[in-house]
């Protein structure tokens, strides 16, 4: 084994394992320093000396970041890895889109080490985590040692590596309403894991209100929302598709990048709307 | 360098290891373990599976420190718990190792696949071992083998 080089072994730092928030946010204060949880993503970027921090802090010690709470809204601690989601049957049930959606999430035992709150941080335009949230309308607590302050997941990721939070911040938990009882995810992959285009699909039957989130597309998560969806008959089914397929070809932009040109990324964020649509409605 | 304490197939190690040192650079380079392969270094093809408290991880994306006060469990300690013996077994009367680069890992996590599920049928085996590659394209041979190292996991307990 080759010791020092790149790709293959990590750059020096120092580790620590803070047992709160408080002393999260001092070993922030000392700059240069990268918060940790499954460590999935940032030991790669890491590796490849795309980030070299003196200072790595992992925070699966922090005991106000670990739990899923269900009730009243749905509540995900940024401790959370992938796998204690996937083992709730009850958030299968509250919120099928992102259940559906963290079952697509690279593969298991990758899910039994990386969190759903690493997944969006890494502000990758093709992970699933931020599109199945932007459909949710889910918000991140943002903590620093000045306070606490609410984003929504959809303005958090800006673009490839682009995260809207300070330095000095870390996302303390994700947050959502419970009424979106309907929805699924949807993806499309070719060479990697990563979608090239994915659609997420939050319906509450109560408000009739449906979210779509196309994910991939372009540098964030575009959400529609469409008011009276219901549950109705194959023929306003087919409708409804055919508007919100009309609706990605003219409203929603697309960039070409590495996993296929923007057309062909449209053309299939359209075919994958028509399975989606046709799981919920 | 830090002191780690850790239990490696079932006895007590402590290992000095550095900051940025990953789990599979410390228990191939300072324990001694070497089914654990090194390939890709980067999550992808799932060489560096081992068991971290009864979980299956990739070790080269995992730090050394992190694995203070855990349990680690490769190949080499399965090999005394009765049914990934059987698994083992199963794997050579159905031909599915060719190099046998890839074999410890895919045997380590077919063990936590069939812990968990000892009725897993074939598309369980594709979702529970999707992390994992063999270059040799063993995969039917191993999904066949998989399948029959269920019965030695039907009585539903855990490992010691
Ligand atoms: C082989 C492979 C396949 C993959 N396939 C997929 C896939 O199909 N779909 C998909 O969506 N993703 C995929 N990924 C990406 C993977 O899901 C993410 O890397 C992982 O979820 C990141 O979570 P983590 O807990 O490991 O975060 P870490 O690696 O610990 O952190 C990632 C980044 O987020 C920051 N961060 C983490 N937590 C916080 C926080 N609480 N506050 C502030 N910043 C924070 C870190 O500083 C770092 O920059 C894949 C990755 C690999 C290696
Ligand atoms: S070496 Fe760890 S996943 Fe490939
Ligand atoms: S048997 Fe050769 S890599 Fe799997």
């Amino acid at each position: 084994m080759s010791f020092g080089s790149p790709y293959v072994t990590l750059p020096r730092f120092s580790y620590l394992r803070p047992r709160s928030l408080d002393e999260a946010f001092e070993a922030l204060e000392g700059g240069n320093a990268k918060v940790m949880a499954g460590g999935i993503g940032l030991l790669n970027f890491m590796k490849e000396r795309l980030l070299a921090p003196s200072v790595v802090i992992d925070i699966k010690g922090i005991p106000e970041l670990s739990g899923i709470r269900l009730s009243g809204d749905v509540r995900i601690g940024a401790a959370v890895r992938l796998v204690e989601l996937e083992e709730n049957r009850s958030l299968e049930l509250i919120a099928p889109t992102l259940y559906r959606a963290v079952r697509q999430i690279a593969d298991p035992i990758i899910r039994s080490s990386a969190t759903l709150v690493g997944d969006v941080c890494e502000a990758i335009p093709w992970t699933d985590g931020p599109t199945a949230l932007a459909a949710l309308d889910a918000s991140a607590s943002v903590v620093s040692k000045n306070g606490e302050r609410k984003v929504k997941v959809a303005d958090l990721v800006q673009g490839l590596g682009q995260l809207a939070i300070d330095e000095n911040e870390i996302v303390k938990e994700i947050t959502f309403s419970s009424g979106y009882k309907k929805g699924t995810y949807v993806k499309f992959s070719n060479a990697s894991e990563y979608a090239l285009a994915s659609v997420a699909v939050a319906y509450s039957p109560e408000s009739g209100i449906a979210r779509v989130s196309v994910g991939s597309l372009a540098e964030k998560p575009q959400v529609f929302t469409l008011e009276d969806a219901g549950t109705s008959p194959d023929e306003e089914v087919s409708a409804m598709i055919r508007k919100v397929s009309s609706y990605i070809e003219s409203g929603l932009s697309a960039v070409d990048d590495i996993l296929g040109s923007a057309e062909f990324k449209k053309q299939v964020a359209k075919a994958l709307i028509i399975k989606a649509f046709k799981e919920v409605f | 360098m830090r002191e780690i304490r850790l239990r490696i197939n079932g006895i007590e190690r402590e290992l000095h290891v550095e900051d940025n040192e990953t789990l599979l650079e410390a228990l191939r380079n300072r324990a001694g373990v070497t089914s654990v392969k090194a390939a890709c270094w980067r999550g992808e093809c799932g060489l560096c599976t081992v068991l971290l408290n009864g979980r299956p991880v990739k070790s080269c994306s995992t730090l050394a420190v992190e694995a203070d006060g855990k349990t680690v469990e490769t190949a080499e300690g399965l090999y005394f718990d009765k049914r990934a013996k059987g698994l083992m077994e199963s794997f050579v009367r159905n031909g599915a190792t060719q190099c046998g680069f890839c074999t410890p890992a895919f045997v380590v996590a077919s063990h936590a696949l069939l812990l968990r599920n000892p009725k897993a049928e074939d598309e369980d085996i594709k979702e529970g071992l999707k992390g994992l590659i063999c270059r040799c394209g063993t995969y039917v041979n191993m999904m066949r083998a998989v399948k029959e190292a269920r019965q030695y996991y039907a009585d539903g307990k855990q490992t010691a």
